[in-house]
Parts: structure tokens; sequence; C-alpha cells
């Protein structure tokens, strides 16, 4: 079980994965179980794909509405379905890194 | 090896530096008002969150070497050597402060703790002994200019999506310039504000756009973030490296206005201490920011909103930058009383708000997160209990990361968000607000 997570240092002080690299389908469930998002549906799939593509091409997390726009979702139903928000609640369990300074 | 000698010289140049720090260290009657007004020690009332404490770090050794009762009578005075077990948990101290300068109002003598804070700060950063995170930030500004590290590719990807967004929401093209050279007003967001929350600077591009000017600003492709870090580790050489930029930036652009973004610490370092300090001499533009520049307009009648495009309940959080240093205090509030059905002021709030938790840089820091949440940002959570909103708005990306996480740690269904991102949503353009009902 958790074979990611379980490691000391995997996640930082804010729950996002230190090491991009790790990320894995099962590591998002398991993510997603200590952030009270567990069992994922096929919504929450739809966006974390979509955030995982635009951070490879781009180097940085989608703004919510671009995710709503390409994913066909409203921004509401984003925010239901991530009560934390974009940074806090998609990236995070897309496992984009933690953005540094404010953010 | 130890740091007495550095630290002692540090200290003792207070002496020969400016004077409202020399007199704090002479004054302090140990009254204990500053504690009691205090969003730290709100949170715990353990004496090392009692202000007074926390200063008398530095006072004791200031009175010890440079006065002569220190000299001589020694802690009867107030006085007491430089002690190396204390001096490893100055990074502890000093960083659970959060510069909010609400002591200093209360303060019978005027005593700015913040700015005893921001020199222990200063001595930890001459020593290598500023938090990991704090480093990175301020180096990842001075490396690409903005703090997040984002790319000019980024931010063009993410400017070109919102001018689509505005044509989807109004039916017309409104642009958001970049790089657009001899235009009146360069935009300075703060960070992440285009990236993440682009919703404010929709709002500052659309009201361009009603007021004819939509060809006469621009923002910078390389230099969009206004976060200055410098400001919280003490270091001014930093603050002054991260600052030039932008002001060169201006200036290549041509524009008569630095048109500040809703970030409460750039817009004071830029207004308060760059432009009234004449760190760069003559400057060929003024410092504004977007919060007074819409309110003026809105006072004038040449804005007009659909409020019921908010409906629910909204508060304003004061970030402590702009309320306390700036004296933008009734600007947000007109825009919000604008713009949404339904605002509720917390209380006490302006210029005597409590703090978010996470001024002076701390909101960054994820090593103190329980503190943040279970100390420092307790009293602003009980404040915005009691309002009853669904969304605070503040001013600031240092505020809106901790009340974020107050929110998520707290289990609050609260959204939090920028003011003009409520302007965003109900301004009306041709006699329409923005078609658009799905947000919460």
């Amino acid at each position: 079980m958790e074979p990611v997570l379980s490691q000391p240092g995997s996640l930082d002080e804010d729950g996002f994965l230190v090491e991009m690299s790790t990320w894995s389908r099962d590591v998002a469930e398991e993510l997603a179980v200590r952030n009270d998002l567990a069992p994922l549906t096929e919504d929450h799939w739809l966006i974390i794909d979509y955030v995982r593509k635009y951070y490879v091409v781009h180097g940085h997390g989608p703004p919510i509405v671009k995710i709503a726009k390409e994913t066909g979702m409203s921004s509401e139903r984003i925010c239901t379905l991530f009560p934390c928000g974009v940074g806090r609640g998609c990236y995070r369990l897309a496992g984009l890194p933690r953005p540094s300074g404010c953010l | 090896m130890s740091n007495e000698t550095d630290v002692v010289k540090e200290i003792s140049a207070i002496k020969k530096g400016p004077k409202v720090l020399k007199l704090y260290m002479d004054m302090c009657a140990k009254c204990g008002t500053c504690a009691t007004v205090c969003p730290v020690y709100y949170g715990d009332d353990d004496a090392k969150y009692n202000p007074a404490n926390r200063s008398d770090l530095i006072r004791k050794i200031y009175k010890k070497h440079n006065t002569a009762t220190g000299k001589v009578l020694g802690s009867l005075a107030g006085a007491e050597d430089y002690n190396e077990e204390e001096f490893k948990e100055w990074e502890e101290h000093f960083y659970s402060c959060t510069g909010c300068r609400r002591c200093a109002a209360y303060c019978p003598f005027g005593i700015d703790n913040s700015v005893i804070t921001r020199k222990g700060r200063a001595i930890l950063d001459k020593l290598g002994m500023t938090p990991e995170t704090m480093q990175n930030v301020v180096q990842i500004s001075l490396d690409t200019g903005n703090t997040d590290g984002a790319s000019p590719t980024a931010l063009k990807a993410a400017v070109e999506f919102l001018e689509e967004e505005m044509h989807d929401e109004h039916g017309i093209d409104i642009k958001i310039p970049l790089d657009k050279e001899g235009v009146d007003y360069f935009y300075v967001p703060p960070s992440g504000d285009v990236l993440v929350n682009p919703e404010a600077t929709t709002g500052i591009a659309k009201v361009f756009h009603v007021m004819g000017l939509a060809d006469n600003w621009t923002m910078s492709s390389t230099l969009f973030d206004g976060a200055n870090y410098g400001l919280f580790t003490g270091n001014d050489g930093h603050m002054k490296a991260d600052n030039k930029p932008y002001v060169e930036e201006a200036k290549r652009l041509g524009v008569k206005y630095m048109f500040m973004g809703e970030c409460g610490h750039a817009y004071r370092i830029m207004k308060m201490m760059m432009e009234a300090g004449g760190w760069w001499g003559d400057l060929p533009f003024k410092v504004i920011n977007c919060m007074q520049w819409t309110t003026e307009l809105i006072k004038k009648g040449k804005l007009q909103f659909d409020k019921s495009k908010n409906p629910l309940p909204v508060t304003y959080h004061d970030p402590c930058n702009f309320a306390k240093s700036c004296e933008i205090v009734e600007e947000p509030r007109v825009i919000l009383q604008a713009t949404c059905q339904d605002y509720r002021d917390m209380y006490p709030h302006g210029a005597d708000n409590w703090c978010c938790g996470g001024g002076g840089g701390l909101s960054a820091m994820d090593d103190i997160r329980d503190f943040r949440m279970e100390v420092s940002g307790k009293k602003k959570m009980d404040q915005i209990r009691a309002t009853g909103a669904r969304y605070v708005a503040a001013a600031c990306s240092n505020c809106k990361r901790q009340l974020g996480q107050l929110m998520e740690h707290y289990k609050e269904d609260i959204a939090v968000g920028g003011v003009h991102d409520m302007l965003s949503r109900s301004i009306l353009i041709n006699g329409k607000a923005a078609e658009r009902v799905d947000y919460d």
C-alpha cells in the first residue's frame, strides 16, 4: 500500500508531491484520500489529466477558466469537485510542484 | 563558530542608523499593550509570542553594549549580553511575527515592533540564516523577475486565453495588451493573478475597455509579479534589486503611470518606499493603485454594474500593508459595495484590522503551517465566520494563500478571491454583464 506516499519526505508540508516524477494514478487516488476527495470520479480525472498536459507544455498550471473551457465543465462544478480551489486542489492531485511565493 | 561578533556589531550599528529604530531600543515600559492586540498572542498566550519579549531579544543586547546604564547595571537596566543558545532560536522568533503593525497603533510610545522584527530578520539574512523557503522565493524572483518563476510563454498563453474568455462573456473583443510602448498605464499585478486567479486581471481589462482606454495600457510579458520578498527577509539590497527591473521597464515602455494591482506589499514598496524615498532619482511616471483608480471612476458614475451577478454575502479582509501602511481602506469597500448585493464588514476593520496570520511573508512558509492555522490565523477565522460571508475578498496574494489554507484547515465552505474579481463578474459593458452564471 502507499509505496510512494509512505516514504518520508515524499510530500511537502502543504501536501504537494516533492518529486513530480513520483506521481502515478495510484498516487493520485491516495492523495485524494488524504485530501477528503475520494473516490475520484471521471470528472476529477478529466481535470487532473488536463492539468498535467498543460503543465508539460507551459511549465505552469492552467487558470481555472482555462480548465473550465477545455473540459467543458463550469467553474462552479470544478470548485465543487476540488473545494480547495485550483492550486490547492487540482494542482496538488495532479502532482504539480507547489507554486513558489504567495500562490 | 559563534555569531556573537557579527550580531553585536549589527545591533550596535542601530545607534548610528535611522533615529526611529534607535528610539525603539530606548523605550518600552513593558506595559503589555502590544500583546493584547497581537494576532499571534491572541492565538497562543505563550510569553514567546509577546511582541515586547521578541523585540527584547535585540533590545537587551543593544543596551548591554551601547548604553551607560546597560553596561553598568546589566539586567537591572534590561541589558543582557549575546547568548549563543538563544540566538539559535532567533529564526523561530522573528518568523513568528507577521509584521502586521497592529501593535504600533496601540503602543503608548508608538513602538512599531515590525521594524524590530525586520531588523532581526536582516541580521539572520546577513548570517545566511533566512529560512530556505523565503530564500528560494527571493532567488527565483531575482533570477526571473517573478516570484513564481513563470515564463513569458506561460503568461502569453494565459493572456490569450483570458481574451478569448472575455469574448465569450461579452461577445466583443476586450484586450490585455502586452509589451506596448508609449501607452499611459503599466499594470503590475500581484503574484499569480494572471496565471492562477485571473479574474482580477479581466476585471481591470474591462474597466480600461469601458473607459475607452483599451489601447492605452499594457502589461509586461517578462515582469508580471510585483511581489518583493526582500521586504520580508530584511535584505534591502535584494529588495532594491527586485524593484529596479520594474522601474526600468516602466521607463522603457514610456508610461505615465505605474499601475499597481491588488498586492499590499508591492504597492507599499513601490509607492511608500521607492517613489517616496527616491531610490532611483526623479521618475518620469507616478505610482498609482488600481483600487483607488476604479473607486474614483465609480464615484464619478462612469461604471455601471449588475449586482445580481454577485448575490452571495461578501466580506473584505484588509491586507495590513494596504490598510496600515498605505491608507487604502475605503476603496475596496466602494468597489465591493457597488458590485455585490450583500456586502458585510468584519469588525474591527480598516487600519484596526486583524492580520490574516500570514503577513510578513509567513504565508509562503508551509513548515509553520500549523502555527499559521492554529495560532496566528485564529482570530481572522473567527472574524470571517462572524460575518456569515460566503466570499472573502482580499487585495493581496499573501493573504489569499493564508485565507485559502484557513478555509481548508477549518473545513469552511467560503471562497477566497480578489476585489476586481467581483467587478469582472458584474460590470456592464454595452449595458450587459458577463454571460455566465457558473461562478460559486
